[in-house]
């Protein structure tokens, strides 16, 4: 389920080893996913700069940025397999920068000291997703992957408590249809949007992973949610997302805001340079604008709720701060820095109306990623027997927090050369039962579909619209479960999404017909099952009486805004298990063979 | 901002469509053209309506998902942009909206603004991909791509799929804003070869009525996309 990097690739690979795959994607093409909005780029440990780097340090830094709180052998796993990804993209035409040389360039990005990252100006994740998906369309046009787009997976099917199967719906014609199978892997992507505005595709959703978190599969962290610091301020109330700059500007822009607040409403360019405070680099000096994602949010959330924020006012307060890039427009000329950031400043002239050569660019963070998901094991796979999870949709390497350029070489890593080996051991180790589409358990998943479409589409009063409730939905969390949590805050959040639950299925209006193409009905779908995440959330949020990474708990950051861990009672993965009453937590004890976790230090 | 939209809606493929007639007003002018549009579904629910179908995702202009065909521009009158980055201040000096799906004969009508792009795919799955197995890659640094060429080549790369050039084939017969860049052509090895395929099967399998024809130019043994030239074929 789901084909963007994770998915496409391993369809690609398990389809040249042999296997027959059908994948299913809700886009109308593979090629849509949105992991083709990554803009930054993707790490590896080839050194090739003879900076020091390696696969000790990749892992070290990824463990450190997650802030101890991810698994060591997935993570040193996974910087063992960064180089063979940039051989493979390579391999396929994928055009990354390159030196006068002929040789692949690279830059350093967010929360690191060495260049590893490789990138394609700011379209790495479209150019590696292109490469993914014609590895995927090569094996389509082999016959050993048959895929349908436009099809939502609304079910999980379980026989004899294995993953077997999906029921499907056909977002076309709206016809449910069952799918029966050795096995199950879920590529779908993160949650982000659970917060409503977010820089996440409108249509990513958390539906596969929540069918399967009901049978079964333990959710893991779910309330580790990464804020992206470089996002395009939100301008009004009727905004539907939000948009993401790339990290790779905080290279050369400088971060500032003003001084006085008497200047926040000034033109920038009146503002006097000893009355800005650049804070990052104040704060911070050893990384200074570099830091990662979790600690400049957290500072330019600090910076706006003390009054210095700029930009257009919503709801009484300016969220924005100045990302400026006078002075390597000066040091390199307009053309250098045009054909490094050329099409990321087209596209924030293009939101904003604003000319960034000009005029410093205003950005606030915004929800982006989402390092919680499916529980997996070292195989990635979940409690499931026989189901996986790969990419985003599970929460394996980043622990509390990701460093930037890691999301595309965790998805690849997990689809080319992971689940490829893992999936093909587990097939060839397991007994499974003949399941055909007369099998009673799809019957009865068929039946479960049916029956909560009808339930949606003829809610007792019908008043409100799915985005009526995501909105409520979004704005419980942002205040809750966002940049910074608290506990009063969460366990009213708790309150307030329940009873959100209860008027969504009791108001919720669906307009048109079910056999039908109807994104209504679609997106009433999606919206029931974020109520439900949302809650989980907000629990393992109040559950964490730590700060850790993108995970922000008022009581334990120190006075200057930094997180204060707990390692005694809190180093342990969170994986929740569903109960029809209460969610039951399952802990995973992390144990650091090799790292010593330390106080997480950017200054 | 008032705006009066004439906006096509259709049942499906098999039943003939039209342009229905909505008022929309208060919109603000940072909203974006699609946030209209959804302003507009939200008043066709509140009313028992069923909603405009059309297509979007990413919403920042990289996915390709976004169509529409306004005022007779596919994605508008503004150059080299998408649907979703229109935003309304862009039409402060107009009232009056015509949104209608992309109309190319590969390109059917699903239902209102939504169409089936599956040629784009079909073309892909013909041979528009490097033959190269997971994992039997070279060490990357062994393929050197003067900067030159690999800059033309991501130039190539960029498309992002979404189809006026079909459109804009069939309407003027000539290059459209944002051209169809074959990004699968990239720099791989016996492209010529490929593109033969793809032609011939695209005009018998999925009856293309136009195509893109696509010089190749040799540079040691990488294959870049030089230049492009759009070609009428008779159906």
């Amino acid at each position: 389920m789901g084909t963007g990097l994770a998915g496409a690739s391993l369809c690609a690979t398990l389809g040249e080893a042999g296997y027959q795959v059908s994948s299913f994607c809700f886009q109308d093409s593979p090629r849509r996913a949105h992991s083709i909005a990554a803009q930054g780029g993707i790490n590896a440990t080839k050194n090739y700069q003879n900076d020091g780097d390696s696969v000790w340090r990749l892992f070290y830094d990824t463990i450190k940025g997650g802030d101890f709180r991810a698994r060591e052998s997935n993570v040193y796993r996974l910087a063992e397999l960064s180089g063979n990804i940039i051989d493979q993209a390579v391999a396929q035409g994928v055009p990354f920068a390159r030196e006068y040389s002929g040789y692949l360039a690279n830059r350093s990005f967010g929360g690191t000291q060495v260049s590893r990252t490789f990138y394609a100006r700011g379209q790495t994740g479209q150019q590696l997703l292109l490469g993914a998906y014609q590895a995927h369309s090569r094996q389509l046009e082999n016959e050993h992957v048959s895929h349908q787009s436009r099809a939502e997976m609304l079910e999980l099917i379980m026989v004899e408590d294995k993953a077997r199967g999906v029921v499907v719906r056909d977002l076309v014609s709206g016809e449910i249809s069952a799918h029966t199978a050795d096995c199950v892997i879920l590529c779908t992507g993160g949650y982000s949007n659970a917060f409503y505005l977010s820089t996440n595709a409108k249509g990513c959703n958390t539906s596969a992973t929540w069918r399967a978190y009901k049978q079964g599969a333990y959710f893991a962290n779910p309330s580790f949610t990464q804020i992206h610091p470089t996002c395009v301020p939100p301008t009004g109330e009727n905004q539907s997302k939000l948009t993401l700059m790339s990290e790779s500007l905080r290279n050369d822009g400088r971060i500032w805001a003003p001084k006085n607040i008497e200047d926040c409403e000034k033109n920038p360019a009146d503002i006097k340079e000893e009355d800005r405070d650049y804070f990052l680099e104040r704060m911070y000096p050893a990384f200074a604008n570099l830091v990662p994602r979790d600690v400049a949010s957290r500072a330019v959330k600090h910076i706006c709720d003390q009054g210095h924020g700029v930009g257009s006012k919503i709801h009484g307060q300016r969220l924005g701060v100045y990302l400026d890039f006078s002075a390597i427009i000066e040091k390199l000329g307009l053309e250098a820095v045009a054909e490094k950031y050329g099409n990321l400043f087209d596209m924030y002239s293009s939101i904003t109306g604003e000319d960034p050569y000009q005029t410093p660019m205003k950005i606030y963070p915004a929800p982006h990623y989402t390092m919680g998901g499916l529980w997996v094991d070292y195989n990635l796979m979940t409690t499931i027997e026989g189901l996986f999870a790969g990419g985003e949709a599970n929460f394996s390497d980043h622990g509390a927090n990701r460093l930037g350029a890691s999301a595309l070489m965790q998805g690849l890593a997990d689809g080319y050369f992971i689940l490829p080996k893992t999936v093909a051991n587990y097939l060839a180790n397991s007994n499974l039962v003949d399941v055909d589409d007369t099998h009673p358990q799809v019957t009865q998943s068929l039946k479960t579909v049916k029956d909560r479409i009808h339930q949606l589409m003829n809610a007792p009063t019908p008043k409100h619209s799915p985005e009526y409730f995501h909105q409520k939905l979004g704005k419980v969390l942002w205040e809750a479960c966002g940049m910074s949590r608290e506990v009063d805050r969460l366990n009213q959040a708790i309150g307030e999404i329940a009873e959100l639950e209860s008027q969504f299925w009791q108001n919720i209006k669906v307009t048109g017909v079910d056999q039908d193409l109807n994104q209504t009905l679609e997106r009433a779908g999606r919206v029931a099952d974020f109520i439900e995440l949302g809650k989980l959330m907000c629990q393992d949020a109040l559950m964490r009486e730590e700060s850790c990474g993108a995970h922000a708990r008022v009581e334990y950051l120190s006075e200057s805004g930094e997180a204060k861990r707990d390692d005694d009672d809190f180093s342990f993965v969170g994986a929740w298990e569903y109960k029809p009453e209460q969610p039951m937590l399952r802990k995973e004890q992390l144990n650091y063979e090799f790292i010593e976790p330390t106080v997480r230090n950017y200054k | 901002m008032n705006f009066t939209l004439h906006i096509w809606r259709q049942k499906n493929g098999d039943i003939k469509g039209d342009f229905v007639t909505y008022q929309i007003d208060n919109i603000d002018e940072d909203t974006s053209f699609l946030e209209m549009l959804d302003q507009l579904n939200e008043q066709l629910i509140a009313k028992d309506q069923d909603c405009i179908v059309f297509d979007y995702d990413c919403r920042e202009g990289i996915c390709g998902a976004c169509s529409l065909v306004i005022n007779g521009y596919p994605h508008g009158d503004k150059k080299a942009t998408t649907t979703c980055q229109l935003y309304m201040r862009d039409y402060k000096h107009q009232t009056e909206l015509w949104v209608e799906p992309w109309r190319a004969e590969s390109f059917p009508v699903i239902k209102d603004l939504t169409v089936d792009r599956t040629s784009f795919d079909n073309i892909i799955q013909s041979g528009g991909y490097v033959s190269v197995h997971t994992g039997s890659a070279p060490e990357a640094n062994a393929l050197l791509v003067d900067k030159h060429s690999a800059d033309e080549a991501f130039n190539s790369a960029t498309c992002i799929g979404c189809g006026p050039v079909l459109l804009y084939v069939q309407m003027h017969q000539q290059p459209c804003l944002l051209p169809l860049k074959l990004h699968t052509y990239r720099y791989c090895h016996k492209v010529r070869l490929k593109s033969k395929i793809v032609h011939k099967k695209c005009l018998i399998k999925w009856k293309l009525k136009a195509l893109v024809v696509v010089q190749i130019i040799d540079i040691v043994n990488v294959y870049v996309l030089k230049e492009f030239r759009f070609l009428i074929l008779p159906r």
